[in-house]
């Protein structure tokens, strides 16, 4: 096939119907997570414990190995935020290798410039939670935040109520005045609405636990 | 898993449809009611605050300052038939009738339908306490007018489409 632009290279359509090494496992990985924080972690069953564990091996060659490790097994019951946090870093990172592998298999194909050639300065995530005037960004909010998402990995999606989900109204209140905190306020206020709408959830009902997790 | 589960873009919230809001400037699916607020028909500074519960069809009108309505006595005012067509209007008949989990009993739900289908037995009549907790839903949706405005990118806004993603 002949790619549109002058350039007039071929784009190598074979190449994108190959497998990737690993990337199964890699998304196996993410899906166990996600189907443990369907239940929440509150108290975690074996089939949860084994989905944590199958996160933490997916990274056991990485700087988080130990990190993830230790919050896997802490995760039954007694987890702490940091132990969350280190979870989803994690996850983070493991879909992180699933992008960075699908790309590379797409600039293979197509012979363009890949993201990592535009230059990672386009990623404007670390600048979330500053403030304009460089000031500390507002830890307590932040802080408070960060609660509230570990509450719900606790409590799980099946496990929601209308209490503990508008719990975030205030600290989105709170958060959406401050421009240098409406991007952070935005995925809070728009998450919790979707699980106002979902709750309380009947056994049933489907849950969008890939979406949600991301989230 | 199946797909929807494992979509980072899942659709959770239908779009809301676009709707007048001049009688009924706020109507909501929650906290187990379709609750709302309805502009009073004679006097322009007064409001009703309006709800019916899922299930029970339990019922309660009264003014923002827990005035009781005069029309709610043993059976739903207009504020409240306002409200249900309005939620029609944002919700789909559909979705307005399984979140109060009318039975349809026959043809298409409508809000002739859901309205008939409330009003079979006739209704309680509840107490007027959900006003207040409304009424502050129907504000802090007031208050995203007043954020500063700010012309920075917000890419967040792209996990919530305002129309319908193809799955």
């Amino acid at each position: 096939m002949v790619s549109a632009d002058s350039c007039g290279g071929l784009m190598r359509a074979d190449l994108l119907a190959g497998t990737i090494a690993g990337l199964d496992d890699a998304l196996a990985a993410v899906d166990a997570f996600d189907r443990v924080l369907v239940a929440g972690l509150f108290r975690p069953q074996p089939a949860q414990a084994a989905g944590l564990t199958q996160l933490a091996h997916a990274v056991a060659g990485t700087p988080l190995a130990s990190r993830v490790a230790e919050a896997a097994e802490k995760a039954a019951g007694a987890a702490g935020e940091d132990h969350f946090v280190a979870l989803a870093a994690a996850r983070t990172a493991v879909l992180g290798s699933v992008h960075d592998a699908l790309m590379t298999q797409v600039t293979a194909a197509t012979g363009r410039p890949g993201p990592a050639e535009i230059g990672p300065a386009e990623i404007g995530a670390a600048e979330i939670g500053t403030s304009p005037g460089g000031g500390p960004p507002a830890a307590n909010l932040l802080q408070a935040g960060r609660c509230w998402l570990s509450d719900l990995a606790r409590s799980g999606w099946r496990g929601l109520d209308h209490d503990l989900v508008s719990g975030s109204a205030q600290l989105v209140s709170a958060m959406l005045p401050d421009p240098a905190l409406r991007r952070l306020a935005t995925l809070l206020d728009g998450f919790a609405a979707e699980l106002a709408v979902a709750c309380p959830s009947a056994a049933g009902e489907r849950i969008p636990a890939r979406r949600w997790a991301d989230l | 898993m199946p797909d929807w589960e494992k979509s980072s873009t899942a659709r959770v919230i239908p779009p809301a449809r676009p709707r007048k809001l001049a009688k009924v400037p706020f109507v909501e699916l929650a906290d187990g009611r379709l609750q709302g607020v309805v502009s009073s028909g004679s006097d322009i500074g007064r409001v009703y605050v309006s709800s019916v519960a899922a299930g029970a069809y339990t019922f309660a009108c009264s003014t923002n300052n827990n005035r009781p309505c005069g029309g709610a006595r043993g059976s739903f005012c207009h504020h409240i038939l306002a409200l249900i067509n309005e939620a029609v209007l944002q919700y789909g008949a559909e979705r307005v009738a399984r979140y109060l989990r009318v039975e349809i009993a026959a043809g298409e739900p409508s809000t002739q339908a859901i309205i008939a289908g409330m009003s079979a037995t006739p209704p309680p009549q509840g107490h007027t306490g959900a006003a207040a907790p409304v009424f502050s839903r129907f504000l802090r949706h007031l208050a995203y007018l007043e954020l500063a405005p700010t012309t920075a990118p917000l890419p967040e806004m792209q996990w919530f489409p305002p129309t319908p993603v193809v799955a």
